[in-house]
């Protein structure tokens, strides 16, 4: 079994996820620095919303573990760790305002303030039922959220899929200016063109294996391609 | 944590059950107000089937009252921590046992009010709409009405709610418990996850209806030996000792249950937990 690397924020060590036969994860093993922003790239079906759950607790690994900031998944990386899933995880029978006491109720590290002047700058008002905004809305109002904890990571499964161009900039504006600069980001996409100027690293992943960890700088250098580019050509069908 | 948690689900879930209890309430009032005002049948009238089956109907409609607040709150559970809300529930830092348990302490509490408050509405409305309902002797109304309190209290009110108290609250925990133990069981399958959940409550009622007899058989043979040849003082010495019996019984029998249910619930959230 592979050391765990203490340097590392988050370490996962022969790390596999079954389904019944189906193995969405297979024995993988990573680390993640601090300070970083890191792009987990795969196709659709490889695995990365399941590595992305079993670091934030919502599922059981079948083996292996995964250390976060020295901790397995429970109570104290819940602290630490801020997570914007795929899909919108609202209650409907709430107002917006309600949502910021469950922030500013739960997590130690998150910034009232801020939450309420990034709701301000987008006229989402506090009052709103959250079931009277559209999906785009909570989408928004979901993200807004997440990046305003002072978490030292940030995991996010696929933030821009599914919303318009303009909102994409917001989010990836969002993302870039309000995130804690001491904090690792982990996201998860297929759309690379859009997320690949903010990407320090990234991870490749299919049919549940790490093919490649590598900076975005030594894929530019090394095959002289932009990640997109080079993805494509790992990826092709 | 525990205490925010509380919080939370309080404000999340008291408008449907207080709105449920509301209209037992305002039903309970009309249904007295009627029996109250309307004329008792005459000697030769021996049931009055209309007024009958009005009171029949109200006594069905705050039967259920507790029903369709567990159901309610039942679904809560379900959706709160095992469709996407659970994303949000799942990743607050808290222990599971504290998602459960604050979950549990708002439902009992409802659960329990509505059974006290179907005692607090049902007696009186009953005791009006008795005479109403058939004709019935004075005397012959009180023979009733003791006979009544004798079958749920023993005859020996004070005594019995001294016993009845703590038994319907511990009953309210355990009757949730035992529908979150259902809904975290029917998760471990990959499918049919809701149709499971069913299965499971099922299956876990009828072994609770075991686990009771085996508790309760004992005690009732004991009284009915002791009390054998005791016919005159049925109500008086004999329903006490039989509802003593009863509620002593299934107060532990729910403690047992309480306990696990709930270590299962916690159990299945911290170890198998896979939320789609």
């Amino acid at each position: 079994m592979n050391e765990m690397n203490t340097d590392s924020l988050v370490s996962i060590r022969n790390l596999t996820k079954k389904f019944r036969k189906k193995t969405a994860l297979d024995n993988i093993s990573l680390d993640l620095p601090k300070g970083r922003i890191i792009g987990l790239l795969g196709p659709n079906g490889s695995g990365k919303t399941t590595l992305i759950k079993l670091m934030n607790g919502l599922l059981v690994p079948t083996r292996g573990q995964i250390v976060i900031a020295g901790n397995f998944p429970g109570v104290e990386t819940k602290a630490c760790v801020s997570y914007l899933p795929e899909r919108s995880y609202l209650p409907d029978n709430i107002r917006v305002s309600q949502l910021l006491s469950y922030f500013t109720d739960f997590y130690e590290d998150f910034d009232r303030q801020k939450a309420l002047s990034m709701l301000d700058s987008l006229k989402i008002s506090i009052d709103s039922p959250l079931k009277t905004l559209s999906k785009g809305t909570k989408e928004k109002v979901q993200l807004i959220m997440v990046m305003s904890r002072r978490a030292s990571l940030y995991i996010l499964d696929e933030p821009i899929a599914g919303v318009d161009p303009a909102a994409r900039d917001y989010i990836l504006k969002t993302i870039i200016q309000d995130y804690n600069e001491e904090a690792t980001i982990l996201l998860s996409t297929h759309l690379i063109a859009d997320i690949e100027t903010i990407l320090d690293d990234v991870i490749f992943i299919r049919d549940g294996h790490v093919t490649l960890t590598s900076s975005v700088e030594d894929i530019r250098t090394n095959y002289n391609k932009s990640v997109d580019a080079y993805f494509r050509e790992v990826f092709a069908c | 944590m525990l205490k925010k948690l509380i919080q939370h689900e309080w404000r999340e879930t008291w408008k449907i059950p207080a709105l449920v209890l509301t209209v037992s309430v305002i039903l309970s009032v009309i249904c007295a107000i009627y029996f109250y005002f309307t004329p008792a049948p005459t000697p030769d009238v021996e049931v009055n089937v209309g007024k009958m089956s009005f009171f029949i109907l109200y006594a069905f409609a705050i039967a259920i009252t507790s029903l369709l607040i567990t159901i309610y709150l039942g679904i809560r559970f379900y959706k709160n921590l095992y469709t996407d809300e659970g994303y949000l529930m799942h990743t607050l830092p808290v222990r599971p046992w504290a998602l459960v348990l604050s979950k549990t302490l708002i439902s009992s509490l409802w659960i329990y009010l509505a059974g006290i408050l179907a005692l607090v509405t049902v007696f009186p409305v009953t005791f009006l709409a008795l005479p109403k309902m058939a004709y019935i002797e004075p005397a012959d109304l009180d023979e009733l009405i003791r006979m009544m309190t004798s079958t749920l209290f023993g005859g020996r009110q004070l005594q019995m709610l001294f016993f009845f108290i703590p038994y319907s609250f511990a009953s309210a925990v355990s009757s949730i418990l035992l529908v979150y133990a259902a809904i975290s069981l029917g998760q471990l399958l990959g499918r049919h996850k809701v149709l499971s959940s069913i299965v499971c409550y099922l299956g876990l009622n009828a072994l609770l209806s075991t686990l009771s007899s085996i508790f309760l058989v004992p005690g009732i043979t004991g009284v009915v030996i002791t009390h054998a040849d005791d016919t005159e003082n049925f109500y008086e010495l004999v329903m006490p000792s039989l509802m003593k019996t009863t509620y002593i019984s299934s107060f532990f029998v729910s403690l047992l249950l309480t306990a696990v249910c709930f270590f299962l619930c916690n159990y299945l959230l911290q170890k198998c937990l896979n939320l789609d």
